[in-house]
């Protein structure tokens, strides 16, 4: 049976290009970018003129750029910056406010808890229905305490689009009118590739973004610092990436995610152009299955700006989540669980939740990811197994109970997301 | 002189004219723990000792310590039965000992079967003990309550052992028979597997598997469980019976508040089933009484009642807390408490029969037409070994 792969928000498959251009620079360029000698110097000149390719896509400058393991790394670092600068100043940690949003990836929302223990300021702006973190929420927290405001571009889970222009400039004009500089990290992990994407135009401060979501290999990502002696690091070693970060540059992958990122600059609206009509599709025909959901349940078609066309939410109830991933990976079919069964801890469904979904609904979202190699094909195996398989065994359920009044079993009759009825 | 193990056994020794059977199945379970180990076991008037090499002796301590029916061991060494050589021997035992810490009390405890030794027990102990004190400094006699017990003991041949090691105590694995474990891959049931293998029954245990509302990982992690177990049950083995029909069945069919104690009711009705063609003879659970719904005595009246076989529940009468102290002790904890429920939310009633009808309950569940089924998952099992 033909292998469906629809988790490119976890992963994409590798492109060809990158594998050719790992071989060749690890093979060629094989010194240590900070060697004197000659080796070294040409490897550092191909680090370099990756960091150039990749400037020249994302709008910014290339000594904006900085290579990192990855965007939890990159999102990391500018948490632990903000505990640096606090200690260097020697001021109280509670003299410092973080606003994070509600659907942040875990790779930012748990540093963010960990500041709150180390007694930083944290607040959690929440989104609106449609998981959209609307500018007015933002506003409404910020004060002469905050330092540094972190939203994500696109959601991971709902592939909601944020106004991250509107809010930066939301942040600006509070700055502006306190006197106080307010920074903006962006964690742009799923809107690299996928969306036309201009830093200069964002304004944010930092941001993160990471290879593998572009076919490029894990472990290898960038933190962009729009002015980098704005913040200093922790970690502290042999200086590499002007001492941002500093350990020995993993210049065969860094090659690589830069000539895919250059490759994939002029395709990304094409790419959107076939990903929406794609996304049309699955969700329409998502419509005509009566057992299926959609999150959030204002997303009703692709064309809808305010959704990534490479993600889609939908749940199945009363099914967990992970039972219908199981059932569909039983028919090749790979896609993922935005919770699994096992965890009780809020973080699992920490993102629709803050939706307003209840949780036991929550815990039924699977996530369908596709990208730009995902084919029509696809689309109609992932429907018609959801239709077979996944809806058919959400079907099952006690009729009534034993010596008691009857109870309802699930999440069935909650209120949430929309039913789609045919 | 040549350095062996010597093995105590507490309750065999009160078995009487089967002693012989029950060692030889202790015998047999130690060879089988120590399969892939070079080592010679000798039963030698009444007494059990493992004969092995340098680079081995660690697995074997661990082993021991794993053998149901094994009071304790001792490391000892054996040498002719003269009183210098007995001395030689208790200096090179102390000697290793004190290379693990600086200083100790202790004792000498003699026994001699041989009266014709030219040393009364009490001049063994007093010649040894001070042969001891005068080589180490270090050392300080105790008898009351030393740190080391050094026994001297002149039989067909002389031993000098060091302190004796504690095992499990407890019966040799399968001197009581074969009982089926159902095992589910929480904290309770390899406990109770623990319990029964102890008291010398052999074990084979029961998964009921319910893909895809169950993950693989659970399946996983009984399996790891039961390579625990197989530490204490030589053989066993994992049988793995396809549960996910016969589930469905009883949330389709059944009443929402009695799932799981239909569900239960399949459990036992098909492990009393699979019990006997795998030649065992009783069944064994997890249950503590009042831990959930299914675990009062009018659930377990009711779930204990599709089993013709007994149904042995050694953790009936034990608090939670204490069964994770013998699971920690046993090595299951840490497995156990990984986070892969052993049944989906799905079907987990949101408010369980706590106090069911018997009765009731029994003609509601005839009415499930459920045997065709059961029959099914009966015939669809996989086994694995360990």
């Amino acid at each position: 049976m033909r292998e469906v792969y629809l988790d490119w928000a976890a992963t994409a498959p590798p492109d060809p290009l990158f594998l050719d251009i790992m071989h060749e620079t690890a093979t060629r360029y094989y010194g240590n970018p900070s060697s004197v000698h000659r080796a070294g110097t040409d490897a550092a000149a191909v680090m370099e003129e990756a960091r150039m390719r990749l400037a020249r896509g994302l709008g910014c400058l290339p000594e904006t750029l900085f290579f990192t393991s990855g965007a939890t790394e990159s999102n990391n670092m500018t948490i632990q910056a903000l505990v640096k600068r606090a200690l260097v100043l020697k001021k109280d940690f509670s003299a410092y406010t973080v606003i994070t949003s509600a659907i942040e990836h875990a790779s930012l929302w748990e540093p963010a808890q960990m500041l709150k223990k180390l007694g930083f300021g944290v607040k959690t702006v929440r989104p609106d229905a449609g998981g959209i973190i609307q500018p007015g929420a933002l506003a409404r927290l910020m004060d002469k305490q905050t330092a540094v405001v972190m939203i994500m571009g696109v959601n991971n889970e709902t592939g909601a689009v944020q106004p991250v222009k509107e809010l930066v400039r939301g942040v600006r004009d509070f700055s502006a009118a306190s006197g106080k500089n307010i920074l903006f990290h962006c964690d742009l992990v799923q809107a690299l590739g996928k969306l036309p994407l201009s830093l200069r135009d964002l304004d944010v401060d930092s941001a993160s973004i990471s290879a593998h979501k572009i076919g490029g290999l894990k472990g290898t990502g960038a933190l962009y610092l729009k002015t980098p002696a704005n913040l200093d690091f922790l970690s502290v070693g042999g200086g590499q990436e002007k001492g941002v970060r500093p350990g020995t540059e993993n210049t065969a992958a860094i090659a690589a995610f830069a000539a895919l990122a250059e490759k994939q600059q002029p395709l990304i609206r094409p790419h959107l152009e076939q990903s929406r009509e794609k996304m049309d599709m699955l969700i329409s025909e998502i419509g005509t299955i009566p057992a299926a959901l959609i999150f959030p349940e204002c997303r009703t078609a692709a064309a809808d700006a305010h959704y990534s066309p490479y993600i889609l939410s939908l749940a199945f109830p009363p099914l967990p989540g992970e039972v219908a991933v199981r059932i569909l990976n039983d028919h090749n079919i790979y896609v993922s669980a935005g919770s699994a069964c096992h965890s009780h801890k809020k973080e699992r469904t920490r993102v629709v939740e803050s939706m307003g979904v209840p949780k036991a609904l929550a815990e039924c979202m699977i996530r369908v990811s596709i990208g730009p190699a995902t084919t029509s094909e696809d689309i109609a195996a992932f429907l018609q197994a959801a239709r077979k398989h996944v809806a058919a065994r959400s079907r099952i359920g006690g009729p009534r109970s034993l010596n008691k009044p009857q109870h309802t079993t699930g999440p069935r009759h909650s209120a949430g997301p929309r039913r789609h009825t045919g | 002189m040549q350095k062996l193990f010597m093995i105590k056994y507490g309750e065999i020794s009160l078995k009487g004219n089967n002693r012989k059977l029950f060692e030889q199945k202790l015998m047999q379970n130690i060879n089988l723990q120590l399969r892939g180990v070079p080592h010679t076991v000798i039963r030698r008037a009444g007494r059990i000792y493992l004969q092995s090499k340098p680079p081995f002796e660690d697995t074997i301590r661990t082993v021991l310590k794993k053998v149901c029916g094994i009071v304790g061991f001792c490391e000892a060494l054996q040498t002719e039965k003269d009183i210098e050589k007995i001395g030689e021997a208790a200096l090179r035992i102390v000697g290793d000992l004190l290379q693990n810490r600086p200083a100790a009390s202790f004792k000498i405890e003699a026994r001699r079967t041989d009266k014709s030794f030219t040393h009364t027990s009490y001049q063994i102990a007093c010649t040894i003990g001070d042969l001891l004190r005068s080589r180490y400094e270090q050392l300080s006699v105790d008898v009351s309550r030393p740190d080391w017990t050094i026994s001297v003991e002149v039989r067909e041949k002389a031993y000098v052992c060091g302190p004796v090691v504690g095992g499990t105590r407890g019966l040799p694995v399968g001197c009581n028979g074969k009982g089926l474990l159902l095992l589910s891959g929480g904290i309770d049931s390899p406990v109770a597997g623990f319990l029964m293998a102890k008291r010398g029954l052999h074990l084979d245990a029961l998964y009921y598997h319910t893909h895809p509302y169950t993950s693989e990982q659970v399946l996983h992690k009984v399996k790891q469980l039961c390579g625990v177990l197989s530490g204490y049950i030589p053989h066993m083995r994992l049988l793995v019976a396809d549960f996910t029909d016969t589930q469905l069945a009883v949330k389709e069919r059944g009443a929402a508040n009695a799932v799981t104690l239909f569900s239960r009711a399949s459990m036992m009705h098909i492990a009393a089933r699979i019990a006997p063609r795998n030649g065992a003879l009783c069944l064994i659970t997890g249950e503590s009484l009042g831990q959930v719904a299914s675990q009062t005595p009018e659930s377990m009246h009711f779930t204990g009642s599709f089993s013709p076989l007994p149904v042995f529940r050694p953790l009936i009468g034990l608090d939670k807390e204490d069964i994770i102290e013998l699971a920690k002790k046993i090595g299951t904890y840490e497995l156990s408490i990984q986070p892969f429920p052993d049944c989906c939310t799905l079907f987990a009633p949101k408010h369980p029969l706590i106090r069911p009808d018997y009765t009731a309950l029994k003609q509601e569940f005839a009415q499930l037409e459920m045997d065709d089924l059961l029959e099914k998952t009966e015939g669809k099992v996989r086994i694995v070994e360990f």
